[in-house]
C-alpha cells in the first residue's frame, strides 16, 4: 500500500502523520483498521528497560609515550582491552574492584554519558613500539575519540513474568520477588513495545535507523539470543516473543534521561536502555499488529523459585491489560504486580521520536538486508 | 515541645493492647494514628503508629507501655523519595505492601505516601538507580 521512500517523501514535506503506538491504538479502535491505515503513515515505539546485555566500545586516544593498554580499569570497574592499543568495551554488568554491586559499568557509562571525569587506569607489558608500562589519568567523553554504544542484545520482544512460590524472598533480575507468589514483576512496556508491534520483524533489519538512549542507533544484527517464536493459544488468540535486537550508536549524542545505570539487588549492575523504533505503516496488516492493544498482548508466569533452564510456568497466558491492572489471578488468588520498565519513559520516548519524525530530520530507513530469524535454540553441552 | 514519632510496638497477649492505645489518648494527651496493625489473637503481634504530642508526654507513654512488657522501639528513620533521580520503573511497588509507593494508572508515575509507609525499607534495596533512601532523624527522638 505505501512504501518507506514515499513515506519518506512525505515526511521530507511535512505531511507525513505519525503517532505514538498509544494513539493509533485509539484511532483503530474508533475508525477501524483500513481507515487508520490509510490516514496513518508513521508510528512511534519505546522502551525504556534494564538490558544487561549493553556496553560500549571507547578510543581514548594516544597519549605520550604510547601504551598498548592491556587492563583498563575506569573508575575501578574493569573494561576489556584485549583489542587494540587504546580501545576498550565497558560492559554494562562489569562490578567495580572496589565498590562491588554499589557501581559497575553502567555507571560509568551514565557518568560519562553525564560529562563527568572518570579515572582511567591502564597497564601494559611494554613493547619496541607502545613502551610505556602504566597510565593513570582522569578522562571525559568528550576529550575521547569514537566512543559508541554497542549492545548485542537488546529490546527483548517479549519477556515472562516472574514470581515466586517458595518461602523465602529471591532477588532476581527480575526484582524482587516475595515467598508464595506474594507479588509478579514483569518487564516489557506492552503496547508501547517496540518488537511487540511488528511481531515478524517485516520492516526491521540491518541498517533499521533507531531511537537509541536519546541519540540515533541502528539495528546491526540480530540480537543474541533471537529466537523468534509463536504462541497458538487454545481459544485462538496467539503471541510473539523471542526477538531481539543488536544496536549501535554514537555515545557522545545520548542523554541520562534515556541511559540510566540499574543497581540490582544482590544480583549486579544492569543498564536502562532507552529505545523507540519508528515503523511505516505498509500496508493493512501491518497496522492491525501496530495499534493491537495490551488486552491482546500476551506472555506467561513463571516461576522463579526454580533456577533451572526450564522454569514452571504458573501461568500460561496473562495480558499486559491484567498486569497493567495492578493485579493477576495466580492459582485463584490475586497477586499483586509491578514492572520493572518504566511505562513513563517509554511514552516519553514514543513522544520525543514522533516529534523528531514529524519534524523532518528523522526519516525511516529500508534495511539493507533481513535479520536471521530462522535460528535454533540451543542450550550449552558441557563435556 | 511539640513533635512526632513513630513508634513499633509489639505485644506478648492481646490483652495489654485495647486499654493502653486507648490511654495514649485519656491519660497522656497523644495524638495517634495506627499505621500497621498485626495483631493474633491470643498471641499478641505488633503495631506501628504515629504519635503526637509534647515530648515529655510522648515520653511519659512510651516508658508506661514498656513497664507493661509492650517491647517499644522508635522508628528513628524515614523513607525520602528523590524524584529527579526516579525513572519511575515501579520496581519499588513490588516491594511496598504498604503502598506508600504507587504508579499512577493513568500518567505512569511513581508517588509516595508517607503516610502509608511503615519503614521496612524493602523499597530501598528494591530501587535500581537509588531514588529512596532512609533517612535518619536527628535529635526530634527520645
Ligand atoms: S524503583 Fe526507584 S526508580 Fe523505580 S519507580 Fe521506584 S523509586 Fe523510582
Ligand atoms: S519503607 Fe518503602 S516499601 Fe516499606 S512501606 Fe515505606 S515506602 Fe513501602
Amino acid at each position: 500500500m505505501k512504501t518507506v521512500s514515499e513515506i519518506n517523501e512525505k515526511i521530507k514535506e511535512g505531511k507525513a502523520v505519525v503517532l505514538t503506538a498509544e494513539e493509533v491504538i485509539e484511532m483503530a479502535k474508533t475508525h477501524g483498521v483500513r481507515e487508520t491505515a490509510r490516514r496513518v503513515d508513521v508510528v512511534t515505539t519505546g522502551t525504556f528497560s534494564p538490558m544487561c546485555s549493553s556496553g560500549a566500545f571507547l578510543n581514548f586516544g594516544h597519549g605520550e609515550p604510547l601504551i598498548r593498554m592491556s587492563g583498563v580499569t575506569l573508575n575501578d570497574v574493569p573494561a576489556y582491552a584485549g583489542i587494540a592499543a587504546v580501545d576498550c568495551y565497558i560492559g554494562a554488568t562489569e562490578l567495580s574492584s572496589t565498590r562491588g554491586m554499589e557501581y559497575g559499568g553502567a555507571h560509568v557509562i551514565e557518568d560519562l554519558i553525564a560529562g563527568k571525569d572518570i579515572r582511567l587506569s591502564a597497564r601494559s607489558y611494554g613493547t619496541d613500539c607502545y613502551p610505556r608500562r602504566e597510565l593513570d589519568t582522569a578522562v571525559r567523553l568528550e576529550d575521547m575519540n569514537q566512543c559508541f554504544m554497542f549492545n548485542p542484545r537488546n529490546a527483548y520482544q517479549n519477556y515472562s513474568c516472574a514470581s515466586n512460590s517458595s518461602e523465602r524472598v529471591l532477588h532476581t533480575y527480575m526484582g524482587t520477588l516475595l515467598p508464595r507468589c506474594a507479588n509478579a514483576t514483569y518487564a516489557t512496556s506492552g503496547e508501547l513495545s517496540p518488537l511487540l508491534k511488528d511481531p515478524e520483524l517485516r520492516t526491521i533489519g540491518i541498517g533499521t535507523r533507531v531511537f537509541l538512549g536519546g541519540a540515533e542507533g541502528y539495528v546491526v544484527w540480530e540480537g543474541t539470543q533471537c529466537f523468534p517464536s509463536r504462541t497458538e493459544y487454545s481459544d485462538g488468540t496467539s503471541s510473539f516473543g523471542g526477538a531481539t535486537l543488536a544496536l549501535i550508536g554514537d555515545m557522545k549524542k545520548m542523554s541520562t534521561d534515556y541511559i540510566r545505570a540499574a543497581r540490582i539487588y544482590k544480583y549486579g549492575v544492569s543498564l536502562f536502555v532507552g529505545i523507540g523504533i519508528p515503523f511505516p505503516v505498509l500496508d493493512e496488516d501491518l497496522l492491525a499488529q501496530l495499534a493491537r492493544p495490551n488486552d491482546e498482548l500476551y506472555t506467561e508466569v513463571y516461576d522463579y523459585s526454580v533456577p533451572l533452564r526450564k522454569r514452571p510456568v504458573l501461568r500460561e497466558k496473562v495480558s499486559y491489560a491484567e498486569l497493567r491492572s495492578g493485579e493477576i489471578e495466580l492459582n485463584g488468588k490475586k497477586v499483586p504486580t509491578a514492572p520493572l520498565s518504566s511505562l513513563k519513559k517509554a511514552r516519553e520516548i514514543a513522544a520525543v521520536l514522533k516529534a523528531r519524525v514529524q519534524s523532518g530530520v528523522f526519516l525511516l530507513t529500508e534495511p539493507s538486508a533481513r535479520l536471521q530469524l530462522d535460528t535454533v535454540k540451543k542450550p550449552l553441552l558441557e563435556r | 515541645m511539640q513533635k512526632s514519632v513513630k513508634v513499633r510496638l509489639q505485644f506478648n497477649t492481646t490483652d495489654t493492647e485495647k486499654p493502653f492505645v486507648h490511654l495514649f489518648a485519656t491519660k497522656f494527651g497523644l495524638v495517634f494514628s495506627i499505621l500497621q496493625a498485626d495483631i493474633m489473637p491470643g498471641r499478641g503481634g505488633r503495631m506501628i503508629m504515629d504519635l503526637t504530642g509534647e515530648a515529655e508526654d510522648i515520653e511519659r507513654a512510651l516508658a508506661y507501655a514498656a513497664e507493661r512488657n509492650v517491647r517499644v522501639k522508635i522508628l528513628s528513620k524515614a523513607i525520602v523519595w528523590n524524584d529527579a533521580s526516579c525513572v519511575h520503573c515501579g520496581a519499588c511497588t513490588a516491594v511496598c505492601l504498604h503502598k506508600a509507593l504507587t504508579l499512577d494508572p493513568v500518567t505512569a508515575e511513581l508517588s509516595f505516601n508517607n503516610e502509608s509507609c511503615v519503614v521496612c525499607e524493602m523499597c530501598v534495596k528494591a530501587c535500581p538507580t537509588g531514588a529512596v533512601r532512609v533517612d535518619i532523624y536527628n535529635g526530634n527522638e527520645s
